[in-house]
């Protein structure tokens, strides 16, 4: 051991430099642990965090996103299938309805059509009445020029009824 | 030709504080000190998720560190509890030795004393720093394993007594781990002793290189020496940090016991 001691102290060992320097490299650990490798590797620690968080939601993104596209995949399989039975309710409706209407057009139609032949039938009478009447006066006219006479009514109906007789034959 | 100054094994008293003396290598330490204390408050001014360009080439510099570190921790989580104690030795060795290249080192003199001198040039630093790494790789494992488990590493008395139990050979076993415990002892010295002088040698070798050199001709041809000299000063202080990453992570494994050696 002494020895080392005269060595030591052959190379310019001093035990107080030697104490001061031991203080100025604890000093400077401090320092530096203080206000470069504590704050600095938190900052990376952060910052690691944030990255590894990042991947993660970036991961879990990606898997919903995968799994929205399959379930948008079924949902618009389904509004195929729903389209496609609408489609075919409406053609089937629609089919239903145009018959529906077709056979009120041909109801109304023949209603239209009845209605019109009575009320043919009905001017036709009245028409033939007016004419009866119109005749009557006009012959009873002109048997009165030709009679020079006054026609009761007796006489009248006799002629009239046989004067129609006549024209009807 | 100048006259070839070779500096001597002591540093330089430049005066005293009451009783302590204050040596050129202790300013050449102080300048290191201010240096870090600066770049330390800018830092810690402008720090930032998003770095800016200090923090960035610091972080840069970490992170190629980091990886070597890892090789010899193989944990990333002992890597950065050790950051601070290995990256505070690496810097300050290299900041040293790199203060000892700048103009006014060994030529600046007040009382034909040079004011600075290259720290690590001071046999007394670099025991210091030895010390310093030794003892709190020591702190470190008192945390890790537990003061007694550890100091049971160096003292392997418990382990003689239980052997009695066992007969003879667990006695020769057990003597021969006492034997091997005084020995871890005498390693720690040897830890000590191997750590400062190597960096001491190889750095002051350096500046007695650069002091003749210089001497001999005073520009271009030193410039080559000085570049060696920037890498020896990288070597030692990757060595030294290296070194004393080994004696943590070394001191904070748990010791394998015979149970565990049987197995």
């Amino acid at each position: 051991m002494d020895l080392i001691a005269e060595i030591l102290s052959k190379l310019g060992f001093d035990w107080k430099l030697a104490l001061m320097n031991l203080i100025n490299v604890g000093i400077i650990f401090f320092l530096l642990k203080k206000y470069l490798f504590g704050v600095v590797s938190k900052k990376i620690e952060e910052r690691r965090e944030i990255i590894q968080r990042g991947v993660e939601n970036a991961t879990e993104a990606q898997t919903k996103l995968e799994m929205a596209s399959v379930t948008a995949r079924e949902i618009i399989d389904d509004a195929k299938k729903q389209a496609n039975g609408i489609v075919a309710q409406a053609v089937k409706d629609s089919a239903s309805l145009a018959e529906s209407m077709r056979l009120k057009a041909v109801a109304d139609v023949e209603a239209l059509v009845t209605q019109a032949k009575q009320t043919i039938a009905s001017e036709k009478g009245r028409m033939k009445e007016e004419i009866y009447r119109e005749t009557a006066d006009l012959v009873l006219l002109a048997l009165q020029k030709v009679l020079g006479e006054q026609i009761d009514s007796k006489k009248d109906k006799k002629i009239v009824s046989d004067v129609l007789a006549r024209l009807s034959e | 030709m100048a006259e070839i100054h070779i500096p001597g094994l002591a540093p330089d008293v430049l005066f005293k504080i009451g009783s302590i003396p204050i040596t050129n290598t202790m300013i050449n330490v102080w300048l290191a000190l201010l240096i870090f204390l600066v770049i330390g408050i800018l830092i810690r001014k402008r720090i930032s998720l998003r770095p800016g360009k200090l923090q960035n080439g610091f972080e840069y510099v970490l992170e190629l560190l980091l990886p070597y570190f890892d090789q010899v921790t193989e944990d990333r989580k002992k890597t950065m509890r050790f950051l601070p104690v290995v990256g505070t030795i690496f810097f300050f060795i290299l900041l040293s030795n790199w203060l000892g290249l700048m103009p006014g080192t060994g030529s600046v003199t007040l009382d034909h004393a040079t004011v600075l001198r290259p720290a690590n040039t001071d046999l007394n630093l670099t025991i210091a720093m030895a010390l310093f790494s030794v003892l709190i790789s020591h702190i470190f494992a008192f945390f890790s394993v537990g003061v007694f488990t550890h100091l049971g590493k160096f003292v392997q008395i418990a382990n003689v007594f239980k052997s009695f139990k066992d007969g003879p050979i667990a006695i020769f076993r057990a003597m021969i781990e006492f034997g091997v415990g005084l020995l871890e002892i005498v390693s720690e010295v040897a830890k000590i002793l191997s750590l400062s002088l190597r960096l001491f040698g190889n750095v002051f070798a350096g500046e007695v290189l650069l002091s003749v050199m210089t001497a001999l001709v005073s520009a271009v041809i030193p410039g080559p020496f000085m570049l060696l000299e920037l890498l020896v000063g990288l070597i030692q202080a990757a060595v030294f940090a290296m070194l004393t990453l080994v004696y943590l992570t070394v001191a904070s494994h748990e010791p394998h016991t015979a149970e565990h050696g049987a197995h």
